[in-house]
């Protein structure tokens, strides 16, 4: 194998790993960032205005939850395409390295759909909520 | 060679002649006349004698020790409870003081949760692991050495408290303020803070060195997709003990630092918060509970298949599983908090995801299910151990999707309904599968069976005492009995529940009593086992019971998950030598590893693979023998230890002690790169490294640093914590830090960055004058980084006494102070070896891996500056 390709191969491999984390970051960048925010907003009252019936903090925390959608919904798409792609298509080229492609793509789908679901789950909480009320 | 066989048969294909690893004794025969496996037998034994006791480290001798100790310790924690539930047993019984019942709660549940079931599950890796993955060892096995001893030694000093008469008795998360100062007087809870951290320290090694053998010392050819589903949970696992017990010590420091030097963390009148504490200690005591879950799942999802006779249903969906398991468990801490009082919309955060984490175990369960019932299950003790863990954990995880919810969480906090499903989770969830593999593995390690009878015995006492004991819990709780109070009064009408855990206590007990029987009398009374009693599939397997001490001799190749029941011949023959071609066909990685059973035959050779697709990158010497890991040990518990008596001078023997037996540790041991080594490499194309792994050591030292980046992240979560409680930040009129001396020493720091990085540059051209120049200036920058920085903090106008944004500047400080120390330290070390003339063009780990920690120190430093320095002249 030459320099080239051989690079080409760990970036490959580095790019299957990567995907993985794609659904579970965007979960828990969302968790932290969000969590912080909701905290620090009920501990010092800011973010307390109302925008179209809802208080802002949850509004900034609502948005977040949007972007976090679009990364974990944008991973589980393209995941699933490359699964598609390999699943149903058939086996091409190298078996041991389609394998472990087909292998990765089912896994980060499912992740990135499941952490989509936990995103949902959170968010519609507060759609409901009196969101700094202390309990 | 092509997959023949998609389900394994009732019969056991015969192993070929070749493949049995040969058992030899050390011979005193000439070494020339010795055979090749007992050659390698005597390179991999460890060193006979007292002494050679302390130097042992094979893996299965360590995996042994610890998770032996780890059982004594169970057993100790077990009489902890029994003696609680005598008292339980009747209303207002005077069996034990309130007191005494304290601090038995306190010992149990500490016992159980530090001392118990995360080291089995470390010991139960450092066993198996190398087995099961294909190698010949750890990666670390000097770091299993220190881990045990630093286990066994932390575990003893925590229970030396009760000759002191000072036993904890703040229950196992020391909830502050009740574990400050002010009311918890006296060492009781130093023991707690100080003895369990040092075992802390032993989980964080051994999960260090259970990542690296899963990702780069797997057999060729293994894959991730084709990894043993016990090595996903373990290295998910061992991650997760990396992310949780690092908060927990540096939580543990802070509430020290409290006790000792007068710092104001946890001090709601100097601008503390005992919420602090609560956060970081359920940052780790949430995730603490699925890093035993997680290995136990393992071990399930290789019993299972086994004794169902068929693969295992869902393989990559328990993977997702494993893997969705391990991040949601960290966004679950304050599920333990519902009642502090907090703000709804941070519940939500949490009470979802204590929702979403059933779906990834409900994923796990019907794979299993599916498993047997379309399996043709064998009903053996490990099988039996199986089914009871899955009745017991569904009822546990139901109870846990209850108490998710905020509102009934209310109802039941702190009740005994809570105590059942606890212990629902972790005996059903955890000792269930802990003797499942304990009967599964043993006759590989012991190469005799136990004793099915009095297996199926020990099953049946433990499955009905345990219920017996924990299902009345439910009731009990809803009837208002609270969790940590030593009695109830009679006309609460409790009695009778109470007096049926007691009795379903005692027969769990009988339970454990019979197993202990069981493992004496099996030792020498025990069926041999043979290579491969149970059938199985994987490669621990295909190895003889019990291993030789290389493990393997021929490295296997793997293409299927399930090689031994796959990888087999058209003549019926197991064959896990030969990679998935054409028959006739000799691939190099087959060569390689025919070679590499041959030599080399002086030195530890094991095998590096690719942390993806398991392909062989280079071979490597795995350190041998030492006395100084060991030392090491001894010298950090005696660091630990003579802090709980304040006996200072001990702490500064026991730390020069410490750093003395790290040095001989790492004391260079060269062995010459001959032109043995030159032509294997140049004839098989993968470098041969007799003096270490540069990929294990770089490994290594990208987990130190994310560890130190860990509790940095846990130093600035309490900052920011402390912020919030405090509206005007720097509080009391405290002018904003000084900039210029920091702003100096910042940037020195990233001088000495630049100039390491020119210094390894020419360590690659072979320039070595250069990379000596290069070394020598970076220490100088960093000494005059540090010397600056002490002198600001010689210079600032408050003590860390003053109040909590006193305490935590000081702490982070000086956390960023002891990192620049060590870097200096390495770098010295590196220098005198530098000089010395110890690296090489192709041989400069030691360097490259100095070089690697000064860049994550600078760029902790940068963060740590940012924020201390310049982010309150924002806000």
């Amino acid at each position: 194998m030459t320099t080239t390709s051989a690079d080409a191969n760990d970036r490959a491999k580095r790019a299957l790993v990567l995907s993985v984390l794609i659904g579970p970051l965007g979960w828990g960048v969302f968790f932290l960032v969000g969590y912080l925010i909701a905290e620090a907003a009920c501990q010092t009252r800011i973010l307390h205005n109302s925008v179209a019936g809802l208080n802002l903090v949850v509004v900034v925390v609502l948005g977040l939850a949007l972007l976090a959608l679009l990364v974990t919904g944008g991973g589980a798409i393209w995941n699933y395409r490359r699964w598609r792609e390999r699943a149903w298509n058939g086996i091409r080229g190298d078996r041991k390295t389609e394998d472990l492609a087909t292998f990765f793509a089912l896994v980060s789908m499912a992740l990135n759909v499941l952490f989509a679901l936990a995103i949902v789950l959170t968010a519609l909480g507060m759609l409901f909520l009196e969101p700094c009320q202390w309990t | 060679m092509t997959s023949t066989a998609s389900q394994p048969t009732d019969a056991a294909p015969s192993v070929p002649e070749h493949m049995s690893n040969l058992k030899v004794r050390a011979s005193d025969r000439p070494w020339d006349q010795l055979t090749t496996a007992e050659k390698l037998e005597q390179v991999w034994a460890d060193p006979p004698g007292v002494i050679g006791w302390f130097k042992a480290l094979q893996n299965d001798r360590i995996g042994v020790r610890i998770m032996s100790t780890a059982f004594l310790f169970f057993v100790a924690g077990g009489i902890n409870a029994l003696l609680m539930r005598v008292q339980l047993a009747e209303a207002e019984s005077t069996f034990l003081t309130a007191q005494r019942y304290n601090e038995l709660f306190t010992m149990h549940g500490s016992t159980m949760m530090y001392l118990f079931a995360v080291p089995m599950m470390e010991g139960f890796a450092i066993l198996i692991l190398p087995l099961i993955l294909g190698n010949r060892e750890m990666p670390f096995p000097r770091l299993g050495v220190f881990s045990w001893f630093t286990f066994l030694l932390g575990g003893l000093l925590f229970y030396s408290s009760f000759i002191a008469g000072a036993v904890p008795d703040t229950g196992w998360f020391a909830y502050a303020p009740l574990s400050g100062p002010e009311y918890s007087p006296g060492i009781a809870m130093d023991y707690w803070l100080l003895a369990l951290g040092v075992a802390e320290v032993a989980a964080i090694a051994a999960g260090v060195e259970i990542i690296l053998a899963i990702l780069r010392m797997r057999a060729p050819g293994m894959s991730l997709s084709r990894m043993p589903i016990y090595a996903w949970a373990m290295l998910v696992m061992a991650f997760s003990i990396l992310f949780a017990f690092t908060p927990l010590i540096v939580g543990s420091l802070l509430l020290e630092l409290d006790r000792r030097i007068g710092t104001q963390f946890f001090n709601p009148q100097a601008g503390g918060s005992p919420v602090l504490w609560q956060h970081i200690f359920w940052i780790f005591g949430h995730p603490e509970v699925y890093l035993q879950f997680i290995p136990a799942t393992g071990i399930v999802s290789m019993v299972v298949p086994i004794f169902s006779r068929r693969s295992l249903a869902g393989y990559t969906w328990v993977v997702i599983a494993l893997v969705a398991t391990g991040f949601l468990s960290f966004g679950l801490w304050v599920h333990h908090m519902f009642t502090v009082g907090l703000p709804q919309i941070s519940m939500t955060f949490f009470a979802a995801a204590g929702m979403m984490i059933g779906i990834p175990a409900g994923i796990q369960i019907f794979a299993w299910i599916t498993t047997i019932f379309t399996g043709r299950p064998v009903f053996k003790v490990p099988f039996l151990f199986v089914i009871g863990f899955l009745i017991t954990f569904v009822l546990g995880g139901i109870t846990g999707i209850m108490v998710s919810a905020v509102p009934f969480d209310w109802q039941v906090h702190d009740s005994y309904f809570v105590v059942a499903h606890f212990h629902y989770v972790l005996i059903g969830g955890v000792t269930f599968p802990i003797f499942a593999g304990i009967y599964h593995w043993a006759p590989k390690f012991t190469g005799r069976l136990l004793d099915e009878r009095l297996g199926k015995l020990h099953f049946w006492l433990y499955f009905i005492g345990f219920n017996v004991a924990f299902f009345p819990m439910h009731i009990s709780g809803f009837l208002g009995m609270p969790r940590r109070v030593y009695t109830y009064q009679e006309e609460m009408g409790l009695d009778i529940y109470n007096l049926i855990s007691t009795i379903g206590a005692f027969v769990l007990a009988l339970g454990v009593a019979v197993f202990i029987s069981n493992w004496f009398y099996s030792r020498r009374n025990g069926r041999p086992a043979g290579d491969n009693p149970w059938n199985g599939d994987t490669l621990e397997w295909a190895t003889t019971s019990p291993p030789a001490n290389y493990g393997f001799a021929r490295l296997p190749i793997v293409h299927s998950r399930y090689p031994l029941w796959e990888q087999v011949s058209s003549s019926g023959e197991v064959d896990i030598f030969e990679e998935d071609h054409e028959p006739g066909d000799t691939t190099n990685t087959e060569r390689l590893l025919q070679a590499m059973s041959e030599w080399p035959l002086r030195w530890r050779a094991a095998l590096i693979t690719g942390a993806v697709d398991g392909e062989p990158v280079e071979i490597f010497r795995v350190s041998g023998p030492s006395i100084w890991p060991a030392v090491a040990g001894v010298a950090l518990v005696t660091v630990f230890g003579s802090e709980v008596f304040a006996l200072h001078w001990l702490t500064i023997l026991g730390l020069l002690v410490f750093a003395a037996a790290l040095v001989g540790w790492h004391w260079p041991n060269q062995l010459p790169y001959t032109d043995e080594e030159r032509e294997f490499e140049e004839k098989y194309n993968i470098p041969v490294r007799p003096n270490g792994s540069l990929t294990i050591g770089r490994w290594g030292m990208a987990l130190a640093i994310l560890l130190l980046g860990i509790a940095l992240s846990s130093f600035l979560f309490s900052y920011f914590y402390i912020r919030l409680e405090n509206p005007i930040w720097p509080p009391e009129n405290l002018p904003l830090p000084e900039l210029v001396r920091p702003a100096i020493a910042t940037a020195l720091m990233l001088l000495a960055g630049a100039v390491t990085w020119w210094s390894v540059n020419n360590v690659h051209k072979g320039n070595l004058g250069r990379m000596r120049l290069g070394l020598m200036l970076v220490f100088l920058l960093g000494a005059g980084a540090l010397g600056i920085m002490i002198w600001e903090y010689l210079q600032l106008p408050f003590t860390w006494q003053l109040n909590a944004y006193a305490s935590i500047f000081w702490a982070i400080g000086g956390y960023m102070l002891l990192l620049l120390l060590v870097a200096l330290g390495m770098n010295l070390f590196v220098q005198v070896w530098a000089w010395q003339g110890l690296y090489t063009e192709l041989d400069n780990a030691a360097v490259q891996n100095s070089a690697l920690f000064v860049y994550g120190v600078i760029a902790f430093w940068i963060i740590s500056f940012g924020i201390l320095y310049l982010a309150p002249r924002f806000t």
